[in-house]
């Protein structure tokens, strides 16, 4: 019988199987907890009611966002295992280190982004100051960004592209078929924020991918 | 595409980091060419064939 050990799966396949079950243990133990919270101190969060499927969407990518951000900074600390992980000979170096770093900064920034107009909706802030704030932070997320950019080889700006296009390409399908049923009288409207969360949830699992397979994960 | 990046990287004794310096590109980058998964601009072929003193297509093949 030809056993499917987890030592016979391709990398990648194993990193999504880890990647399924954990979302799977860790989602089902989150429900509980939020569960248990609800019933036992019933009005004690936030009224969550005014909340729409985008800011669910919006509230997940941003928590993908911020597991990535710690989970790169904490092994940042750990060069053999960070160098084992960037599949490089031996320890990661100093500069390895220190882009890691730049990317969990990066990565943390753009889950505060992401759930910031969800979070200022919420708390009574003017309009305009929400506005300056959130732009604000987008430019100081986009200096990073162009930043690293600039300071990276060939290959990391390649990944870099293949995601960009990789992700029109399945979006704009997506957002086509929407656009269809929709202009068909068969699905709601979507909103600007619907499709930004739809976008950034797309590019987060496209990038994911383009990463492992260039070998750089 | 194929190369034999990491078989003349061992013929000179060089460690991965030796190749990326004098490449001017990341450890990871001489790992995924190494390993095939990253095909190099031409720009860094003609680099890498000066660095190992090969002519591209003693590197490089389909």
């Amino acid at each position: 019988m030809s056993g499917l050990s987890p030592a016979s799966l391709p990398e990648w396949a194993r990193h999504l199987a880890k990647a399924l079950l954990s979302g799977v243990v860790f989602g089902v133990l989150g429900y509980g907890v939020g569960r248990l919270a609800a019933d036992h101190f019933p009005g004690l969060g936030p009224d969550l009611s005014a909340l729409r499927w985008g800011d669910a969407v919006g509230g997940i990518v941003a928590l993908g966002l911020l597991v990535a951000c710690l989970g790169t900074f904490v092994t940042s600390f750990n060069r053999p295992s960070l160098g084992r992980i960037l599949k490089l000979e031996g320890p990661a170096g100093d500069g390895e280190v220190r882009e890691v770093r730049a990317q969990s900064a990066i990565l943390g920034l753009s889950a505060i982004i992401m759930i910031l107009p969800i979070v200022l909706s919420g708390v009574g802030l003017p309009v305009t100051a929400s506005l300056a704030l959130i732009a604000l932070l987008l430019v100081v997320h986009t200096a990073l960004n162009l930043r690293l950019y600039r300071s990276v080889d060939e290959l990391f700006r390649r990944v870099v592209i293949e995601a960009g296009a990789l992700t029109f390409w399945v979006g704009q399908g997506v957002l086509f078929l929407w656009a269809a049923a929709e202009r068909l009288g068969a699905a709601p409207a979507l909103t600007a924020w619907d499709i930004y969360v739809v976008l950034m949830a797309v590019y987060l699992v496209v990038s994911m991918i383009v990463t492992v397979r260039r070998g750089l994960a | 595409m194929n190369n034999r990046l990491k078989v003349l990287r061992a013929e000179r004794n060089w460690s991965q980091a030796d190749l990326a310096d004098a490449l001017g590109v990341s450890r990871q980058t001489v790992n995924a060419l190494e390993t095939g998964r990253y095909d190099p601009s031409l720009p860094l072929a003609f680099k890498i064939a000066k660095v190992l003193e090969q002519p591209i297509e003693s590197i490089f093949s389909e």
